[in-house]
């Protein structure tokens, strides 16, 4: 088509404005991928760093004693160990990690410990993500940081726990809390350890309910009473909380800023739109005066715009991917590695909304160019 | 044919209004070849725009062959400009981006399909063939004027409307758009041409003169 080909000619006979424009186009878009893999990162490194506080829902046993719980961090009743499969079947439900634990306190060389057992933490259908907490394989343990210290034990060694030979895999660092004189070691190891087979005393999880509107805890019992009757729930709320207010401030960052910077660059390029509309009268005058409608001269321009959309959202693209790359791991120690990685589906998305968003931007001049006065622009001349 | 009638137009300033025409009445033919000539402000431009179905007049009617071109829609109007009238304009009114043949060829870009073989032979019967992929800038005042001219006759056009086609030409340029206007008319085609160039007095052609927007005498 022949509008086409002088739309081409066009951007390449006024590169500067082209340039400028491309630029506003690939600021917007760059800003944007950079913000929504910052934010993902964020939410990640946030539910990582949150880890270090540990999961922020327990799931114990109905008979359990709340009370005795929360003063001695270990639950008094078990409950079946397939209650952690029902709970991962589930779909479209706020939780995640979902974290199998059998615990109990002994007594080892002469020290008290409290043994947990650890299953392989599981999720529910379509909430895959990478573990939060270390597997410990069969036949392994590690060990809280007072254990080691006090009883000389190293990495390495094997020792023998009710009966049962476990390898010390790791001597952890120094906590400051219970975990210091606790031994971790599989779900499997510490049931035939407490002689608790197919039981466990609870299941730690995540909630997903950082954005969520009214109180977490009642609509995370309501969803868990409802698939398991025969638990109770209780939520950390300090955990809990800490872990909304971080992602929600990221968020509300995010959200605050990127619709100025969407608003700077479509203001930028509706400048230049009405400028090379300007610039451009005779050259409108002439075509309107040789029969052309306002259709083509609408395509003039937005034509012209939908490719400006299309070349910013490839540079936009790279940009903020390269952005994010280079800056990323700086700012995401934890896990930039995993989360901050080339997305074509991002490309996808920008190379629609792009042209769109380039589209709106020149609406208003394009309007004004299809409402120019043919005699009125030649006669000036 | 063409008729005029009692045409008139009006233009709101900020100064006031501005009667650039009034009570033009005027009939031309098919095969005609008309001068309209004046000084500068009398109205030849607003009367060349009204004719050419692009400045509706402020009374009055402009009708081609019986039909009252600004009683039609716009797209029927656009369609109509390209496909009876040719435009040649002082100013060139070239696209600075397109490239001579391209600049012909726009004439036809409104009906979706160019014709390169026929603004090729365009610009070969007017002395513009070893310009053809050159820009405007690249052109003389004269070739500009040319090309300007292998536009407007692109399309073959029944009429073609000149407004001063000479007036920024050296006389040798002026006289080749003027000989190509002659052929145009030859041809049977209708040539009307707002104009105070000298050389156009030789134009054997009926003349019109106007004064501050009115007929002020029928020539020849």
């Amino acid at each position: 088509m022949f509008v086409i080909r002088m739309v081409l000619k066009e951007m390449w006979h006024r590169k500067v404005n082209v340039v400028l424009a491309v630029l506003a186009v690939t600021t917007a878009v760059a800003f944007s991928i950079a913000f929504f893999t910052a934010a993902k990162a964020s939410d990640r490194e946030t539910a990582r760093l949150m880890l270090s506080m540990g999961y922020n829902v327990h799931i114990i046993a109905k008979d359990a004693d709340a009370g005795g719980f929360l003063i001695n961090g270990i639950p008094d009743k078990t409950m079946p160990a397939d209650y952690v499969d029902k709970l991962a079947a589930q779909r479209n439900i706020s939780y995640n990690h979902l974290l199998a634990t059998l615990e109990g306190k002994m007594n080892w060389r002469g020290m008290e410990i409290v043994l947990t057992g650890i299953a392989p933490e599981v999720c529910p259908p379509g909430q895959k993500k990478p573990p939060m907490t270390f597997q410990v394989d069969p036949g392994t343990v590690y060990l809280g940081y007072r254990i080691a210290e006090s009883l000389q034990v190293k990495e390495g060694q094997t020792i023998s726990l009710g009966g049962k030979d476990l390898k010390v895999k790791k001597c952890l660092a120094e906590s400051g809390g219970l975990d210091d004189v606790r031994m971790q070691c599989s779900l499997r190891d510490a049931q035939e350890i407490l002689n608790q087979p197919g039981q466990i005393t609870g299941i730690k999880a995540v909630d997903c309910l950082c954005f969520a509107t009214g109180d977490p805890v009642v609509t995370l019992r309501k969803e868990i009473a409802a698939i398991l009757p025969e638990a109770q729930v209780l939520q950390v709320k300090a955990i809990a909380n800490a872990r909304a207010k971080q992602r929600q401030m990221v968020h509300k960052i995010f959200a605050l800023m990127l619709p100025f910077v969407v608003a700077a660059c479509g203001v930028w390029i509706g400048v230049l739109a009405a400028m090379n509309v300007r610039d451009r009268q005779p050259e409108i005058g002439l075509l309107r005066a040789l029969g052309y409608d306002a259709g083509a001269i609408c395509l003039l321009f937005l034509g012209k715009a939908v490719l400006l959309g299309w070349v910013g959202a490839g540079v936009g693209f790279l940009l903020g991917t390269s952005l994010g790359l280079t800056y990323g791991p700086g700012v995401f120690e934890i896990t930039a590695k995993a989360m901050i990685r080339w997305e074509p589906s991002l490309l996808v998305f920008a190379c629609v909304l792009a042209p769109l968003f380039a589209v709106v931007a020149s609406v208003i001049p394009t309007l004004i160019a299809v409402t120019y006065d043919p005699a009125a622009t030649l006669r000036e001349e | 044919m063409l008729v005029l009638n009692d045409l008139g137009k009006t233009y709101r300033t900020r100064a006031g209004e501005v009667r650039a025409l009034h009570g033009v009445s005027l009939r031309i033919d098919e095969g005609q070849f008309l001068a309209v000539r004046g000084p500068s402000g009398s109205g030849k431009t607003t009367l060349l725009m009204m004719i050419a179905a692009m400045l509706r007049p402020s009374r009055g009617t402009v009708q081609f062959d019986g039909t009252d071109v600004y009683a039609i829609s716009g797209p029927e109007r656009a369609r109509f400009r390209a496909r009876n009238i040719g435009f040649v304009f002082q100013m060139f009114h070239l696209v600075p981006y397109l490239n001579v043949v391209e600049n012909i060829l726009v004439a036809q870009g409104a009906r979706g399909q160019t014709e390169g073989a026929r603004a090729r032979s365009l610009l070969q019967r007017l002395g513009l063939q070893h310009r053809m992929y050159h820009r405007p800038g690249a052109l003389s005042a004269g070739e500009k004027q040319r090309v300007a001219m292998a536009r407007a006759l692109l399309n073959q056009p029944r009429w073609i409307l000149a407004d001063e086609p000479t007036g920024n030409l050296d006389p040798e340029n002026a006289q080749c758009v003027l000989t190509c206007l002659r052929e145009f008319h030859r041809a049977g085609g209708t040539v009307i041409v707002a104009t105070h160039s000298p050389a156009a007095q030789e134009l054997d052609a009926r003349t019109i003169h106007l004064r501050e927007g009115m007929i002020e005498e029928h020539g020849a």
